[in-house]
């Protein structure tokens, strides 16, 4: 395969899409070029720093349970939760458009799916950003252990997967409550995070962990601006050793989930379960088992190091066969905005996800959003994403001076020779672009 | 169901006219009478084929050079040329002397590139020189207020309003339905890819299936931008020179198809224009022009190609209408430039002049000096408008 090919790969499977003169800085050594934005992704913007943090807005939503009761949470929800989203997600579309390192930024969004938290559990609307931005984005460089306590140490997972009020069924916060055991987030852990639906655990397995799990909950708000955060509530911790997986853990409190996440993350099933998601977003819907396997292979080797598995990623020779994954809507609008060079995202943006069926942070359920080919694509998405192109290139001013010459800019060598020539032969520059953008080849990646 | 993508928010159009509400408290008061112009360009890309827009039915050769692409049904008007049959209310228009009809007339430009052209059409000069600024901004330019007297209308400010002047721009905030040609256009492309080359196909049955109150669903467009446009055009505050696109007139194929539904949806949108600009409309006009005409014989794939002479509408209440104006040259192969394309015989720069001179009122200096430089504006066509000043 040529290099020119291989740096427009780079851009669109591993990058988000190329922005003007980037497949051209890629030329030299497209995959130094991938490796370097793993090794050294740029800072986030400021808009994304100045963000409030999560532990102020869950604590909001505590005051507003203590205090107010349903009516409360309504109207924080609508008050401070929505427009709270609304931002988060046109600052994070705006991050994906503009940076400079999108390869990392793909990062981020894989290992935020596999971590999903979702709106669809409404007081999570307003928290999904911040999680993002808390427990995900510092720590795909580092290892996946890591990765993993992060998250279930975060009051926002906590919240999500109803662990805040899994009190230990003989413990005092169960007593004094009519409260129990909630193993949603136990049997998310197993089934999503780590092992895998087929990872090899049982229902026992899944109580087992439940009852380790009991007392990670959040930091009560006292009213003036603390709580919400983490917070290890031993008195709703359930007493006992516990065994999981075959493996026993004696209850030091904290630790002794602690302890249990960690084997966890080295287990082979979550090495297997981990490499069947990253093949078959960097390689194909179906990728061949030998492609796991080495995946899986590299993760029990590096101990799960996230930067090593980046890096065994784009030294896939299948990872660089052309266009063989179809853009889910989010990857489809962030890379017509960086295609046509554009400075950031707004409010329109967010209308286009919507329109297009996939709204930032609200995927249907804890699984994350599918991704495969036909999860996306239906004869009534199929017309949308062609509106999308067009009301983009509708929206782009100034023109391109040359369509052909930024068609190239989006997707180097990628497209075929029949959408050059319907290119070449368009109506208006306008049309040319809207031909680029709602072009086969730009559907995919 | 009503169209909701249509709806202009009272919000919106508030924020829209938000800098102009105080100069119309503290200056124009709302109840100011007198003449109040209103002038509405919209360029109908891609080349419209005049000979469908304005079919010479009079003309002996039609039918025999024609074809098939002369075969739909047509509204007479003057005994020599007819109106497409898809455009009842601008039919209804010229009864009541509101429709002034161009045909064989053409910019300066003599040659079949979309991109010249367009340029030419909208710089007003006489060449493609890649010039920054556009006709209609350079007049805005020469007025105060041009932020509120100028609007183009979609996001993206087309060549002709661009400049110097500062003008307004709107567009409805959600997506659109995509022009269907260029649907056309990528559905022979989604084939080459194998999971997705039956998606546009099946998802237009599907659109026809659950479609709108008028079955097509791919009309409307034009309707839903224009109604908004007359909204905009009827307020007090509101824009008086506004520039819109409508997509989509490039008909190298299934042309009469192409055509019936474009010209319908422009059709519903001059009526609902007129509707919503109320009084206003009596100081209104409306050019509607292309780039460029189209060949006179068919092409071997139902449509027809680029060509140079073409034809125009000028309506609206303020228009002295209920003629055309056009010399015509003829359809034969000989009457025509190169043997293809329709002659012009008119320069389309002259209904700018005078759409400029005598409606909204520059004088004719400004016009050869500035708006459209080496243009002999004081010998523009006259009487074409109503004088509203």
């Amino acid at each position: 395969m040529n290099r020119q090919m291989e740096a427009a790969i780079a851009t669109v499977r591993f990058g988000m899409g190329a922005r003007p003169n980037e497949i051209s800085d890629a030329l030299s050594d497209p995959r130094g070029w991938l490796a370097a934005q793993i090794a050294n992704p740029a800072p986030v913007s400021a808009e994304m720093t100045s963000l409030e943090p999560s532990h102020q807005l869950v604590s909001q939503l505590q005051v507003a349970i203590r205090s107010e009761g349903v009516s409360g949470v309504i109207s924080l929800l609508r008050n401070v939760y929505r427009p709270q989203y609304v931002r988060e997600a046109i600052v994070r579309s705006g991050q994906a458009v503009t940076t400079s390192t999108s390869f990392h930024e793909r990062w981020v969004r894989f290992w935020s799916d596999h971590f999903t938290v979702t709106g669809k559990k409404p007081v999570i609307v307003g928290l999904a950003g911040g999680f993002e931005r808390e427990a995900i984005r510092p720590n795909v460089g580092g290892r996946f252990v890591d990765l993993l306590l992060a998250v279930i140490q975060h009051p926002v997972m906590i919240l999500y997967l109803d662990n805040a009020r899994s009190f230990g069924p003989n413990t005092p916060a169960a007593r004094y409550s009519d409260g129990g055991l909630n193993e949603n987030l136990a049997r998310e852990v197993l089934e999503l995070h780590t092992l895998g639906v087929d990872g090899g655990y049982e229902q026992s397995d899944v109580r087992s962990l439940a009852l380790m799990l009991t007392g990670w909950s959040l930091s009560p708000a006292d009213g003036h601006g603390s709580g919400g955060g983490f917070h290890f509530h031993a008195t709703a911790h359930e007493p006992g050793d516990r065994h999981l997986m075959g493996v026993g853990y004696a209850d030091d409190g904290i630790g002794q989930a602690e302890r249990a996440l960690r084997d966890l993350a080295a287990h082979p099933a979550t090495a297997r379960n981990i490499a069947r998601e990253l093949a078959r977003h960097f390689v194909s819907d179906r990728p061949a088992p030998e492609i796991v396997a080495r995946l899986s292979r590299t993760f029990i080797e590096t101990e799960g190091d996230l930067t090593q598995m980046a890096l065994a990623l784009i030294e896939i020779q299948s990872a660089w066969i052309p266009l063989t994954k179809l853009k889910t809507p989010d990857e489809l609008v962030i890379s017509a905005l960086r295609g046509i060079g554009a400075k950031g995202a707004n409010r329109g943006v967010l209308n286009a996800l919507v329109e297009l069926g996939q709204r930032p942070w609200m995927a249907p359920s804890p699984k994350g959003w599918p991704d495969t080919a036909e999860a996306w694509i239906t004869p009534d998405r199929a017309l949308r994403r062609v509106d999308f192109g067009a009301a983009m290139a509708e929206r782009m001013a100034p023109l391109p001076k040359d369509p052909m010459i930024q068609a190239r800019d989006m997707m180097g060598e990628l497209y075929g020779q029949d959408t050059m020539m319907a290119i070449s032969r368009a109506e208006s520059p306008r049309q040319a672009l809207a031909l680029a953008l709602s072009a086969p080849e730009f559907q995919r990646r | 169901m009503p169209d909701r993508r249509f709806d202009i928010s009272r919000r919106r159009l508030l924020k829209f006219s938000g800098a102009s509400a105080l100069a119309s408290i503290s200056g124009r008061s709302l109840a100011t009478t007198g003449p109040d112009p209103r002038f509405l360009m919209i360029i109908l890309r891609g080349g419209a084929d005049g000979l469908s827009m304005l079919p010479p039915t009079g003309d002996p050769d039609l039918a025999d050079i024609r074809g098939r692409l002369s075969a739909f049904p047509t509204l007479p008007l003057d005994g020599f040329f007819s109106l497409h049959g898809a455009m009842p209310t601008i039919g209804e228009l010229w009864k009541q002397q509101q429709l002034i009809g161009f045909h064989a007339i053409s910019t300066p430009y003599q040659d079949r590139s979309h991109f010249d052209a367009q340029n030419v059409l909208e710089s007003g000069l006489a060449r493609p020189d890649g010039s920054a600024d556009g006709w209609l901004n350079r007049a805005l330019a020469l007025r105060p207020d041009s932020a509120r007297r100028g609007l183009s209308v979609g996001a993206g400010t087309p060549l002709i309003m661009r400049g110097a002047a500062p003008v307004g721009s709107w567009a409805p905030s959600q997506l659109p339905v995509a022009d269907p040609t260029l649907v056309d256009r990528l559905v022979p492309l989604w084939a080459n890819d194998p999971l997705l080359a039956r998606m546009l196909p099946q998802g237009r049955e599907l659109q026809a299936m659950t479609g709108g109150m008028g079955g097509d669903p791919n009309s409307g467009r034009m309707a839903g931008l224009l109604e908004q446009v007359g909204q905009l055009m009827a307020r007090a505050d509101g824009p008086r020179i506004v520039a819109m696109d409508s997509d989509g007139w490039d008909m190298h194929g299934t042309l009469l198809f192409h055509m019936n539904r474009l010209s319908a949806d422009l059709d519903q949108g001059i009526a609902r224009l007129r509707a919503k600009l109320g009084d206003a409309w009596s100081q209104t006009v409306v050019l509607i022009a292309s780039e460029f005409g189209r060949t006179v014989e068919p092409n071997g794939t139902g449509g027809s190609d680029h060509g140079i002479g073409g034809s125009a509408l000028l309506l609206g209440g303020a228009v002295r209408g209920g003629r055309m104006i056009a010399d015509w040259p003829g359809l034969r192969p000989a009457d025509r430039v190169a043997a293809r394309d329709l002659r012009p015989t008119r320069d389309l720069r002259d209904v700018f002049a005078a759409a400029l001179a005598d409606h909204l009122s520059y004088s004719p200096t400004e016009i050869s000096e500035t708006i459209l430089p080496g243009f002999a504006a004081a010998n523009r066509t006259p009487e074409m408008f109503h004088r509203t000043l």
